[in-house]
């Protein structure tokens, strides 16, 4: 009976056997980190000797596994922008050094910290944005970009700008004389021009619609409002209501506007919070003319300017109608457009 | 010694004259007395006859009788079931009290042994036995269920919980990739030969994969006993079949004693015994809402948001689970006549059962005739005639389809993966881009599918006594199988919408006829006894289908019933095959002093479906079996009551393919040329190159078998060790496709299985009121591939449109899974950018990545994730399967547990790959969604990658759907009252029980049941959950009575 | 004792022989086929030379090659292409493994190799009862159609084994890819032989229409020519209307894989030759009274449909989802598959392959029967039609839904009976006009005429004084106008070595589908069952 009792117990525990799974605990190696070299993403096996801002590039080393902090000449780099095993870190130099050649890396890991003198160069300047696109001499533009540290110059066209004040990412000059052309802005470590042109050859918008032009919107209520309004310039810009599909149109009387010498439409536009996602569809003449533009707008309470060839529109000759047209079908969008030219 | 035997007969004889003289002395007295049990209990009901005449009577409630006797030499016979029964001679006495023993089941039962039967105790080989009352203890539906969980190292697993569906049996591991692991059936000794797809008429479409289950046509309650032929030695005797090992069924017999009739009713009710927990309607809409931003996010998309306000939708509980389950009612009757007199037994059953499903519109009836008819004609001939007839019908829904991202994936799939922010219920919509699935009450409620199956099944004998010693017995068995499919999807559902209707009437039947001509000669000279078997056999069988089929009608209204109005016309299809069997074998058993006992046995098998150079094959066993308890230096030992050690060798073989499948064939392939049909004829594609070498597959196996009764055979053991080696696989090997074709069927490659069962029973406690009776299997099978016939390593047939993770390695079992290795996620724009997959993608690709599940390289090359980056991640054989029987009674009443379970497998989970691409349209589970990654969170535990809309991510096969399938059940519990005798007048015996089926179930699997086995009994397949009908959890109430 | 044994035998024997109702073991064991036909009592005579010429057919209406593979993978995945992304998400996209059919061209086309082989043994070998030119042409069929499936497989896969023999001839499962020049140079001997021993359009004896004839294996040894000329010219420049804007971007072509070192001009002439001497030949003519003509159901197998798919309507094997997925009008609602407004603003607005080829106003099939106008900026003309207004939302609306495959016997059903085109006459011109360019430094007066052939014929402006590359560009553009949704497109791209330049240069396409390509794309993955069982190949196309 002793034995049938032991077999019994044996068939308990058989019957509600499971496999009970063993978690290796991993050891950790807390060697303070070592870095060996730098490469970008595509040769890993060659080590590079310098690199750019902005650029993605890995670190080579040892116990880098627990690096938790990555610092370039003070500049962090973003948490989401670094994936570190134990050999390598691959990194985003951040956009923005200090320094416009020798900017330190160093790795901080849960076991320590290293430092690798490693050149990092400022690229040539990129602009951006210039904000006015449009202006009176002597008017204050704010050209924002990057890599603008140790700037030496800034032109409009072939004429010097007086710089006000610079940062890496933003330059402040005053619009010279003659105020039509590419900005370009020079600094030790190259140059640059915008892609856009400043000034325009034809204002149909800046702070009033010109001579000709007559409002014939439909289900888009607008209308020229002034400051505090979102103005880009001057005194005043316009407001558009825009209800789904909703048209914001203006109109010329004849005769049309000759679009020869003319290249391209250009204009800038502010959006409230809500507008951002929203699709926008800009029509020359006629919505069955072939060609037109589709704005999807990325960000609110700012303003951004667009320019298109009017290659884009078909090339007309002449110009009757714009037609800026809500295309996402959302109601309630409201935008505010200011300095509507034709370059 | 002879001449002490001589002497005694003498006297005897002299004795016997004697009392004769004496007895004719009396006349016509009344004899009385009480029969009762060893313990001193009355027996009720016991019979008691006098001997050489018809008279007889039976006890009533105190186990009184009485009986006129016309003179003293009268002899009364007294029976009563499980006791031995006991003659007496009258004599002078005028009361004749008499104690009945119980049988000594361990050592007198007889098994059955195909082409014969042994003493239990005479066993050589592996074989097992279930009886009536464990058959039946839980009511179940159908035989296979009946054998679940009771016999070790005998496998049944439900295909799923349908009514009416189909089972797969594996007995000691699977042998084959083709052949299957259905093992022969035989009943009343007639081989039966079809196959649960025999039993499932074609349906409409190819990945509808549920069966029916071929023995259904034999209710539980009409059967005798089960033996399970387990080893080779056992099996060699059924030659070509006998590799899965052989389930012998014998069907009950009328019984000595006046007439009986027995009801038995039982009533139940069903429901699904789990659900799984998908998102409520404002999850889904905060889900869907997630989806489209992130693909904002991720992939610069312009989704708005399709629930702009889901809050609408906290209060909307729609769970399309529920919408679609229901309780099932089912009732079960058996009634049935039987008795037997000397010149003959008969038992005539009728039974009816009906079956609802927990879906809605899915249900099984079953209505049947069983009749046993057995006489003797003089003393040398008997004949005798077992015959079931039946008729079957299931109504079914779609479920368990290998699609693993289609619109007709299923109601299952439907159900849990329909948007449940949906209200209505409306048919399949036309927006092809909207759900792409139909609403899973529309493809529950408007799909016909129905399967209506006759079967005959009669095995006859005529048993001729040629000489004392010399019996001659020729059986004949027919059986007779059709069945029809009606099938119709409607314009509401996917299946049926482009097509406006979808119509079938399919048909099949199988038919076979077998011819056993035996002699068995028994002699015991001495201490040498001698049992030797002679046979020829014959069968044929005949099978053929045909399918008519068409879509476009003008309305639903009249379903399938209307083909001829069907605008387009699907071509007729149909086949028709036969094949033969022709077979020589003969068997000596052997016993020396019943210490020592042999067994040779040999068959010569030819069969038709083989090729043309190896239409024969031979089939060798032998057996050895030591009675070591009978071994003088084992006298000493009184607590051992029987030990044996048995050796067995045998080999046996699979001819599990279909006919013609070495021959070349010829198929059509028409072609129109400028709108006429033109005939068109070539080498069929899916059978590949024709191959006139094609064999059976060989097993040779060994066991070694431990038996062992202790304390007056309270506790019995029985260990088996065996080891089985399978040669010649049957197997479609892969032809690169540039040959023009894909496959070959030919014998290649080799699969070892290793195993232990141990079986353990015993009384435990035994008291006049109390008594504790408990049994315990467990099994333990190693599978392993030893040779391919030249791959290191091939593919088992794809599970989905995509997949096909069953690897066939060497080394590795069959049902070895093999797929992708999973390393986390790609948490930030840093991490893809390190992978050498993308880092030279554009910027666009790489925010996708964000969030996204990422692959180890495996093979060295990170810059691509290829197949050679797959690796062994799961294996559906279990470690090991158990059952667990535990038997109280106490006083009138009685209590059963059964618990079974297996352990150490995985299921590969084909509902979570369907839904696995998280932010599509689909509802997801709950777990699904909390473990999406995103972006700001704590991801450390993430399952899941982010929600987004989007068409272009690949998800591979990886572990992510591969789950542990270990479960413990409490299959059955009942307790049964057993009214005391005679209560009610007229009834003999009745019984009253309770019982709930599948309990409980302890498992971490997240489908419905972890016994879902979509692909049947294809070995090569196992453990595949394609979205099968969930399990349910019955409770029922039986009444059995016996007048 | 020893009596009763003998006689125990004896009984034995007896009962065995009683019992056993087989006479002859070997009859009983003998299998009868009830159902097929075995290869040994066939190929026999003329007839089954047919039936057998028949089956090779049969493998282009399989679910490898048009029951949809072959044509998802070829038409869906170019510049061009837009549709609903439930159907353009896995090809459409990229993903080719994501779908279904991915092998299937592979698979499908070496089925027609295998059985196209059995054909030239077999029939080779009947004498009796066949008529002598009846025989050749079967062979000759045999050897275009063998010849078009190496066509395909080398553009789609690049180098491919080489199967020449039927597998009872040559059991070597395990044949090595050959290099890309190898397969071109027996596809050209392929077409060869199938131009000798084909017989031309109008001979009783070249069978029925829907069967290749002569000049279906001259147009494709001509395009053959032009496939391996375009692909292995070196650092030419062509420009290609494209990218999110729709401007003209010109790039510098890369040499297609394989055909590195080729002469090009050597095959770029033999092309014009070829496609002259079949215009010479004069058996085939374009439809020229009305451009709709080429769509129309009774002209299929006819004027400049030299070879089609041929479909029967009322069948489920020989029907195709073509309408359905193609058409305005169709099962899902509306279509499935329509092609992008850049693509629409590529044909000036007279060309009637879009004024009459694309479906301007139509109705959605379903019970809400909304009309649709395309596009929306020609809603001055299309969205009022006889006081009936039609919607369109401006994005999701602008589909350009082309009529090619809308003429069935019933556009109700989802299997309908559109035929699909394998060749048309009009390409034969434009083979001609891009060859012809490629031979001078400025196109020659011949160039223009090939040309402005099939530019007149769609009432399209004639024309002139383009420079080579200008030409060339053209020549392309005008082939994606003409054969939009014919399975030209992708080729074209893949031969001019521009596909993933044009193709990432929209990047994300219109409804959301992404174009985004890399080099992986530029050949199908070999499926995985070849990898696995061909031990002769032991790596698959690159990144796959
Ligand atoms: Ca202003
Ligand atoms: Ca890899």
């Amino acid at each position: 009976m002793r034995n049938f009792k032991k077999i019994w117990i044996g068939i308990c525990v058989l019957s509600t056997l499971i496999a009970c799974k063993k978690e290796e605990g991993k050891k950790e190696d807390t060697t303070p980190p070592q870095i060996t070299s730098v490469t970008d993403l595509q040769h890993r096996s060659t080590a590079l000797a310098t690199c750019d801002f902005g650029d993605w590039i890995i670190i080579k080393g040892n116990n880098l596994s627990t690096t938790n902090k990555i610092d370039f000449n003070t500049v962090l780099a973003a948490d989401s922008l670094f994936y570190a095993d134990d050999t390598t870190i691959t990194v985003k130099v951040p956009s923005i050094l200090p320094d416009v050649l020798n900017n330190p890396i160093t790795v901080f890991t849960k076991y320590g910290s290293v430092k690798y003198g490693f050149q990092i160069k400022q690229p040539e300047p990129v602009v951006k944005n210039m904000a006015p696109a449009v202006g009176d001499p002597g008017d204050i533009v704010t050209i924002t970009g990057l890599n603008f540290i140790n700037v030496t110059t800034v032109k409009f066209g072939n004429e010097d700008a007086e710089i006000i004040s610079s940062t890496p990412t933003e330059i402040k000059v005053k619009v010279p004389q003659s105020a039509y052309g590419h900005i370009s802005v020079t600094t030790t470590s190259g140059t640059t021009q915008s892609q856009g042109v400043f000034g325009f050859k034809y204002a149909l918008f800046t702070d009033a619609l010109a001579t000709g032009w007559s409002n014939a919107s439909y289900s888009a209520p607008n209308a020229v409002v002034t400051a505090p309004s979102p103005v880009l310039r001057g005194t005043s810009s316009m407001k558009i209501n825009y209800a789904g599909w909703g048209g914001f149109k203006l109109q010329k009387t004849a005769p049309y506007l000759d679009l020869n010498g003319f290249v391209s439409l250009k204009f800038s536009l502010y959006a409230e919070s809500a507008a951002v996602g929203k699709k926008i569809r800009v029509f020359l003449n006629n919505s069955s003319t072939p060609g037109y533009k589709d704005i999807t707008i990325a960000e609110s309470g700012k303003w951004l300017t667009y320019e298109f060839p009017l290659s884009d529109f078909g090339s007309p000759t002449s110009l009757s109608f714009i037609e800026i047209k809500e295309y996402s079908g959302a109601a309630t969008t409201v935008v505010y457009i200011d300095d509507l030219v034709l370059m | 010694m002879r001449k002490i035997l001589q002497i005694f007969l003498l006297t005897v004889g002299l004795l016997t004259v004697g009392i004769q003289l004496f007895a004719q002395s009396l006349s016509n007295k009344m004899v009385t007395g009480v029969v009762s049990d060893s313990e001193g209990l009355p027996l009720a009901g016991a019979s008691v006859s006098i001997k050489g005449t018809s008279v007889g009577t039976m006890t009533d409630g105190n186990g009184k009788y009485s009986v006129r006797v016309s003179e003293s030499t009268a002899v009364l016979v007294f029976s009563f079931l499980g006791m031995q029964a006991h003659e007496q001679v009258v004599g002078g006495r005028e009361v004749v009290n008499i104690t009945l023993k119980p049988v000594n089941q361990k050592l007198d039962d007889v098994v059955v042994i195909g082409y014969g039967t042994v003493r239990k105790a005479d066993l050589t080989g592996a074989v097992q036995s279930i009886g009536a009352a464990d058959l039946n203890r839980e009511n179940p539906g159908n035989v296979l269920s009946a054998m679940q969980g009771k016999l070790a190292g005998v496998n049944v697993t439900q295909n799923d919980g349908a009514p009416g569906a189909g089972l797969s049996i594996k007995i000691r591991g699977s042998n084959s990739f083709l052949g299957g692991t259905e093992p022969l059936y035989v009943i009343d000794g007639v081989p039966f030969n079809a196959s649960n797809d025999d039993a499932t008429p074609q349906s409409l479409g190819e990945d509808e994969k549920q069966t029916n289950n071929v023995m259904s046509f034999l209710d539980p309650n009409d059967i005798e006993s089960i033996d399970v032929l387990k080893d080779a030695s056992a099996t060699a005797i059924y030659g070509s079949r006998g590799a899965n090992g052989v389930v012998l069924i014998t069907t009950k017999k009328g019984k000595l004693g006046k007439d009986k009739v027995e009801v038995s009713v039982n009533l139940g009710t069903s429901n699904v015994s789990k659900k799984i927990r998908v998102l409520t309607p404002y999850e889904y809409a905060q889900f869907q809402n997630l989806s489209l931003m992130n693909a904002n996010k991720y992939d610069g998309t312009n989704y708005t948001l399709r629930f702009p306000n889901p809050s609408v939708y906290e209060n909307v509980h729609t769970n399309w689970q529920d919408e679609i389950f229901r309780q099932g009612f089912t009732q079960q009757y058996n009634v049935n006549i039987s008795g037997a007199t000397d010149a003959g037994s008969h038992r005539l059953s009728f039974n009816y059962m009906n079956q609802d499903g927990v879906i809605n519109n899915s249900d099984y009836q079953r209505l049947g005739l069983n009749l046993n008819l057995n006489r003797n004609l003089g003393k040398i001939f008997k004949v005798g005639t077992s015959t079931s007839i039946s008729n079957t019908i299931n109504n079914g829904v779609k479920t368990g389809t290998d699609k693993s991202d289609a619109a007709s994936a299923g109601v299952i799939r439907s159900a849990i993966s329909f948007p449940a922010t949906v209200t209505e219920i409306e048919p399949y919509n036309d927006t092809g881009d909207s759900y792409f699935i139909t609403n899973p009450v529309i493809y529950t409620n408007d799909v016909l599918n129905r399967v209506n199956t006759y079967n005959i099944f009669s095995s006859n004998y005529l048993e001729v006594a040629v000489l004392k010693d010399l019996k001659f017995r020729q059986n004949l068995g027919f059986n007779y199988g059709s069945g029809n499919r009606d099938q119709y999807y409607p314009q509401t559902v996917y299946e049926g919408f482009a097509a406006k209707g979808w119509g079938l009437k399919s048909d099949n039947r199988y038919s076979s006829v077998v011819s056993e001509s035996i002699l068995t000669f028994n002699k015991i000279v001495d201490k040498h006894s001698f049992n030797v078997v002679g046979a020829s056999t014959y069968e044929s069988s005949n099978s053929q289908w045909k399918r008519a089929e068409g879509k476009t009608f003008p309305n639903d209204f009249l379903q399938n019933e209307n083909l001829e109005s069907a605008e387009q016309v699907m071509p007729i299809k149909g086949s028709r095959s036969s094949s033969a069997l022709v077979s020589f074998l003969g068997r000596v058993n052997y016993a020396f002093d019943d210490r020592y006992l042999f067994t040779f046995s040999y068959r010569a098998d030819g069969s038709s479906k083989f090729g043309e150079e190896n239409k024969w094959a031979g089939f060798p066993s032998a057996a050895f079996s030591w009675k070591l308890n009978k071994e003088s230096f084992f006298q000493d030992v009184k607590s051992v009551d029987d030990l044996a050690l048995r050796l067995s060798y045998g080999q046996t073989g699979n001819q599990g393919i279909g006919a013609y499948s070495s021959l070349s064939k010829l198929t059509v392939y028409n072609y129109p040329f400028n709108g006429s049909l033109q005939s068109g004829l070539a080498d069929d594609f899916y059978s590949g190159p024709a191959n006139p070498n094609l064999k059976w597959e060989t097993t040779t196996a060994y066991n070694l078998g431990l038996d062992l009764g202790m304390f007056k055979n309270r506790i019995n053991l029985h260990v088996d060790l065996y080891q089985k080696k399978t040669n010649d696989l049957l197997q479609y090997v892969t032809t690169p496709s540039s040959t023009g074709f894909e496959r070959q069927l030919r014998n290649s490659g080799s699969i070892e299985n290793k195993g232990l069962e141990v079986a353990i029973d015993g009384r435990v406690l035994s008291r006049k009121d109390f008594e504790w009776k408990s049994a315990f299997n467990i099994a333990f099978n190693r599978n392993k591939i030893l040779d391919l016939g030249g791959p290191l390593e091939q593919y088992a047939t794809n599970i989905s449109t995509n997949d096909q993770p069953f690897i066939q390695a060497i080394g590795h079992p069959i049902g070895a899974i093999y797929g992708y290795v999973e390393d986390g996620f790609y948490d930030n724009e840093a991490e893809v950018r390190n992978s050498l997959l993308y880092h030279n993608e554009s910027d666009d690709i790489i925010r996708r990545m964000i969030g996204e599940i990422k692959y180890k390289d495996l093979d060295g090359d990170p810059s691509a994730i290829s197949l050679s980056d797959r690796t062994f991640i799961g294996n559906v054989n279990p470690k090991y399967s158990f059952g667990f029987t535990n038997n109280f009674r106490y006083k009138n009443f009685d209590l059963t547990v059964f618990i079974n379970g297996v352990q150490g497998n995985d299921i590969i989970n084909m509902n979570t790959r369907f839904n696995a691409n998280i932010g599509s349209q689909k509802n997801v589970t709950k777990d699904m969604l909390d473990g999406a990654w995103q972006e700001g969170q704590d991801n450390s535990a993430a399952t899941s990658p982010k929600a987004i809309r989007q068409f272009w991510r690949t998800i591979y096969f990886s572990k992510r759907f591969v789950e542990d399938g270990s479960f413990v059940r409490i299959k059955n519990l009942a307790i049964g009252y057993n009214l005391p005798k005679q209560l009610i007048k007229g009834v003999a015996s009745a019984k009253v029980t309770v019982g709930v089926t599948n309990l409980y179930t302890f498992t971490n699997y997240s489908g419905y049941d972890p016994e879902m086995n979509s692909y049947g009994s294809n070995p090569a397949l196992f453990g595949v959950d394609l979205g099968g009908y969930p399990n349910s959890r019955t409770f029922n109430l039986s009444l059995r009575c016996g007048f | 004792m020893k009596r009763l044994f003998k006689n125990t035998i004896k009984t034995i024997v007896i009962a065995t022989l009683a019992g056993t109702t087989v006479t002859s073991c070997k009859k009983a064991l003998e299998e009868k086929p009830y159902s097929f036909l075995s290869p040994n009592n066939f190929y026999k005579n003329e007839n089954d030379a047919k039936i057998a010429i028949n089956g090779v057919y049969n493998t282009l209406y399989s679910w490898d090659l048009y029951k949809q593979p072959f044509w998802n993978m070829t038409v869906l995945d170019d510049d061009h292409v837009s549709g609903a992304d439930w159907f353009l998400g896995t090809t459409g996209a990229g993903n080719y493994q994501g779908y279904w059919g991915v092998d299937g061209p592979w698979v499908g086309l070496y089925s027609m190799i295998s059985r196209a082989n059995v054909v030239i043994e077999n029939v080779s070998k009947i004498e009796q009862d066949i008529d002598a030119e009846v025989k050749e042409r079967i062979i000759g069929e045999a050897y275009c159609l063998r010849g078009w499936a190496y066509f395909q497989l080398v553009q789609l896969y690049g180098a491919v084994p080489l199967r020449g023999k039927s597998l009872s001839e040559d059991p070597n499962p395990n044949v090595p890819k050959s290099p890309v020049k190898e397969v071109y140079e027996f596809i050209i001997e392929d077409f060869k032989k199938a131009e000798q021993m084909l017989l031309p359009e109008g001979n009783p004896k070249s069978g029925e229409p829907g069967r290749v004839k002569r000049g279906v294996a001259k147009a494709f040894l001509a395009k053959t020519y032009l496939t391996m000329a375009s692909g292995s010219l070196s650092g030419a420049q062509i420009s290609v209307r494209g990218g999110q804007d729709n401007n003209l971007y010109t790039y510098t072509k890369s040499v297609v894989a394989g055909l590195e070192g080729l002469d090009s001009r050597v095959y770029f002439e033999l092309a014009r030759d070829k496609a002259i001497e079949l215009l010479g030949d004069n058996e085939y003519s374009l439809f020229t009274a009305s451009w709709k003509d080429i769509w129309k159901k009774e002209n299929r197998n006819k004027g400049e449909n030299m070879w089609e798919l041929q479909s029967l309507a009322g069948t489920d094997l020989f029907t195709n989802n073509l309408s359905a997925y193609f058409s305005a009008f169709s099962t899902f609602g509306r279509g499935a598959v329509w092609f992008t407004n850049n693509h629409y603003r590529d044909y000036e607005v007279n060309d009637l392959r879009v004024l009459q080829g694309v479906k301007h106003n139509y109705e959605m099939n379903n019970a809400s029967k909304t009309k649709y106008f395309y596009p929306s900026w020609e809603a001055a003309t299309y969205k009022t039609i006889g006081g009936v207004t039609y919607n369109n939302n401006g994005t999701t609306d602008d589909r350009a839904y082309v009529i090619k495959y809308e003429d069935v016997a019933d556009p109700t059903i989802a299997n309908s009976d559109a035929f699909f085109p394998l060749l048309r006459y009009s390409e034969v011109y434009l083979i001609a006009a891009e060859a012809e360019n490629e031979l001078s430094s400025t196109p020659s007066v011949k160039a223009y005429e090939y040309l402005n052939e099939i530019r007149g014929r769609a009432h399209a402006s004639l024309v002139s004084n383009l420079t080579q590359q200008e030409f060339r560009s053209f020549v392309l553009a005008e082939r994606a106008r003409e054969f939009v949704f014919e399975g030209i497109r992708r080729f074209d791209l893949i031969r001019w070595g521009v596909y993933l330049q044009v193709m990432n240069k929209i990047s994300a396409g219109q409804d959301n589908i992404s174009k985004s390509r890399s080099e992986k794309h530029l050949l199908f993955p070999i499926p995985n069952g070849e990898m696995l069982s061909n031990e002769a190949i032991k790596e698959n196309n690159k990144f796959w």
